[in-house]
C-alpha cells in the first residue's frame, strides 16, 4: 500500500520538462526542491504519525487552523491531484507512444497531429488521454483496485529497472566532464531556473499520497516514519541519479519531444543494454505513471470524502454508491475536472510543431501542492503548542524547548526552514507559472464560496470553526489504529494536564 | 529485496567513486559518492522494512 509505484513515478513525469526548463542546472533544480520537500516529507512523518487520518496535509491543517484554513488547504491539494490525473496519464501515454512505431509500420506520435491556427493538437495522444481517465473513472467508480501485491511488484520492478539504468548509464556512458561544461556553459536565467525548480515539485508532490493511507496502516507509529522517510531519500536517490546522469549524457535540449518518455531517451543512449533497456523502460514507465494518475483519482476522493465528513463540503460528495460501494461522485466530479484540465492543456497554443499539453499541465501543477503544504507546516507549529499531549511516535529533529501556557513543547527548527523553502516556491509558483498563478487562486475562490453558500445552506456559521471533540477523536483513532502504548501515554499526558489546571485554580 | 537493490547500487557507485578519484576526476568522484551516500541511507531506512 505504501507503494513506490505512486511515488517513484514522479521522476518518471518530471526529468524531461524540469531539464528543459533548468538546462544544464537541472540537478541543482532537483536539489533544491528535494531539500524542501525532504523536510515536508519530516513534517508529513510527525503529522501522519500522530494523526493518522485519512485527509493528509487538509486534516492537520484543519486540527491546526480551524476548518477555514483546512478548506483551503484540502481545496488546494485536491487541484493539484486533479492535475496529476491529467498530468500522468498524459506522459504515461507518451511512454507508451514510443511503441506507436512498432504497431503503426514506423510512424511516431508526431504523424498524428493537425494543426488548427496557433494550435498544434496531437489528437490522438489527446483521444489516448481522455481514454485513459476514462478508464480510471470507471475502474473507481466500480471499486477495482490495483492489489497491493500487484503494487509492491510493480514497486519492486521499477527500483531494479531504475538501478539498472543508473549503474549502466554512470558505469559505462557517463562524462562528468559534461556535467561541468553545462553547468558553466548551458545556464539558465534566474527566471528559468526558479521555474525549474518550482517544477521539480512534480518530483516529489507523490508525498502527500502516502499519507492519505495513514488511517488505514495498522501501527502507524512503527511504520508511517519509517517508510515515508525511506521513501523521501528513496525519490531524492533516484531524482537526482537521473538528472545527474542526463546532464553528463545528452544535451538538455534533446529532450525537446521527449517529454513525455525522457527516461526512455536516457536508456536508448546507453550503450549494450540501451535497445532492450530502453522499451522495456518505456513499458515500465507507461505502467507505473499510470498507477500513479491513479493514485490521483483515489486521493482525491479521500480527500473530499474527508473534507465532506468535517462540513467543509457537501455531503454530496462523501455519498457512496449504493451499487458499487465507492465514493462515485467524487470520482466522477474530479475525474471530469481532469477531462477538462486535458482537453484545455491540449488546445492551447504551443511552439511551431510541438503540442503545449505537458508544458501547459505542468505549469498548472505546483500552486496547490506548495500552498497546501505551506499550510501543512503553519499547522505543525500550532499544533506543537496547542496539543502537546498527542503523542508523537516520530518528531522533525532540531528542536528548541519552550513554555507555552504552563506546558512544555518543542519549536521545530528544520520546520522553520521547510516553511520558509516552501514559502519561497510558493512565491516562485506565483512570479514564473502564467496558468497556476490564475488558475490556483480561483480554484481556491470557487471552493470558499461553494463552502460559504453550504455552510449557509446549513446554518452552520460560515468563519468560525465548528466545536468538535478531537480528544475522543484521537483516542479512537490511537484504538482503531492498535496504538496502545500511545492511547496509554494521551490520557496520562491529558490527566497530568488536567491535576495542573485544577491545581492552579 | 529493494533494501539490498539499493545497497548494491550503493556499493557499485562508491566503486565508481573510487575510479574516478584514481582518475583524478574529483568532481565526478564527488557527485557519484553523494549519490552512493543517498543509496546507502536509501538502504537503511528500507532495510528494516523488509524483515
Amino acid at each position: 500500500m505504501w507503494g513506490y509505484a505512486a511515488v517513484g513515478a514522479d521522476i518518471y513525469t518530471a526529468l524531461g520538462i524540469i531539464t528543459l526548463a533548468a538546462l544544464g542546472l537541472a540537478p541543482l533544480a532537483f536539489l533544491a526542491a528535494g531539500i524542501v520537500f525532504a523536510l515536508v516529507g519530516l513534517c508529513y512523518a510527525e503529522l501522519a504519525s500522530a494523526y493518522p487520518l485519512a485527509g493528509g496535509g487538509q486534516y492537520f491543517t484543519l486540527r491546526g487552523l480551524g476548518d477555514l484554513s483546512g478548506l483551503v488547504a484540502g481545496a488546494a491539494l485536491v487541484l493539484d491531484y486533479t492535475i496529476d490525473i491529467s498530468l500522468f496519464t498524459v506522459v504515461a501515454f507518451g511512454y507508451f507512444n514510443y511503441f506507436l512505431p512498432w504497431i503503426t509500420f514506423g510512424h511516431h506520435i508526431t504523424d498524428f497531429t493537425t494543426t488548427i491556427g496557433p494550435i498544434h493538437l496531437a489528437w490522438l495522444w489527446l483521444v489516448e488521454s481522455l481514454v485513459g481517465i476514462l478508464v480510471l473513472i470507471w475502474l473507481n467508480v466500480r471499486g477495482i483496485k490495483v492489489s497491493t501485491n500487484f503494487n509492491e511488484i510493480i514497486g519492486t520492478i521499477a527500483i531494479v529497472a531504475q538501478t539498472v539504468i543508473v549503474l549502466a548509464g554512470f558505469v559505462l556512458v557517463w562524462k562528468p566532464e559534461l556535467v561541468s561544461h553545462e553547468f558553466l556553459f548551458d545556464r539558465p536565467s534566474l527566471s528559468q531556473f526558479a521555474f525549474g525548480s518550482s517544477l521539480a515539485i512534480i518530483a516529489f508532490v507523490g508525498l502527500e499520497t502516502i499519507s492519505q493511507v495513514a488511517q488505514e496502516t495498522r501501527r502507524p507509529a512503527t511504520i508511517i516514519p519509517r517508510t515515508s522517510i525511506g521513501l523521501v531519500i528513496s525519490v531524492l536517490l533516484f531524482a537526482m541519479a537521473f538528472s545527474v546522469l542526463a546532464v553528463g549524457l545528452v544535451q538538455p535540449t534533446e529532450f525537446r519531444g521527449h517529454e513525455g518518455d525522457p527516461v526512455a531517451l536516457i536508456a536508448s543512449k546507453i550503450p549494450i543494454i540501451g535497445i532492450v533497456a530502453a522499451p522495456l523502460t518505456a513499458a515500465i514507465g507507461a505502467l507505473i505513471v499510470f498507477i500513479s494518475a491513479n493514485s490521483g483519482v483515489v486521493s482525491s476522493s479521500r480527500l473530499s470524502y474527508s473534507m465532506s465528513q468535517f462540513d467543509l463540503l457537501p455531503a454530496w460528495f462523501s455519498r457512496v454508491s449504493k451499487r458499487f460501494a465507492t465514493p462515485a461522485r467524487a470520482v466522477v466530479v474530479f475525474g471530469g475536472v481532469a477531462l477538462l484540465q486535458t482537453i484545455f492543456a491540449f488546445f492551447t497554443p504551443g511552439p511551431p510543431g510541438k503540442s503545449a499539453a505537458i508544458d501547459v499541465l505542468a505549469d498548472l501543477y505546483a500552486f496547490g501542492a506548495t500552498t497546501g503544504y505551506l499550510l501543512v507546516f503553519i499547522s505543525l507549529f500550532v499544533l506543537r503548542l496547542k496539543d502537546p499531549f498527542t503523542p508523537r511516535p516520530y518528531k522533525m529533529p532540531l528542536n528548541i524547548r519552550m513554555t507555552y501556557k504552563g506546558n512544555q513543547v518543542w519549536f521545530p527548527v528544520l520546520g522553520l526552514l521547510g516553511f520558509l523553502g516552501v514559502l519561497f516556491f510558493l512565491i516562485m509558483v506565483i512570479l514564473t507559472h502564467q496558468y497556476a498563478r490564475i488558475v490556483g487562486p480561483l480554484w481556491v475562490i470557487a471552493a470558499v464560496v461553494l463552502f460559504m453558500l453550504y455552510r449557509r445552506k446549513r446554518g452552520l456559521p460560515m468563519f468560525k470553526t465548528l466545536p468538535r471533540d478531537w480528544e475522543t477523536a484521537t483516542k479512537k483513532v490511537l484504538l482503531e489504529a492498535e496504538e496502545f502504548k500511545s492511547l496509554e501515554e494521551y490520557e496520562a499526558a491529558l490527566n497530568e494536564h488536567r491535576a495542573r489546571m485544577a491545581d492552579r485554580r | 529485496m529493494r533494501g539490498r537493490v539499493l545497497a548494491v547500487e550503493g556499493g557499485v557507485l562508491l566503486i565508481l567513486g573510487a575510479a574516478f578519484i584514481v582518475t583524478g576526476r574529483f568532481m565526478g568522484a564527488a557527485i557519484v559518492i553523494g549519490l552512493a551516500s543517498l543509496a546507502a541511507a536509501c538502504a537503511w531506512a528500507l532495510w528494516p522494512a523488509q524483515r
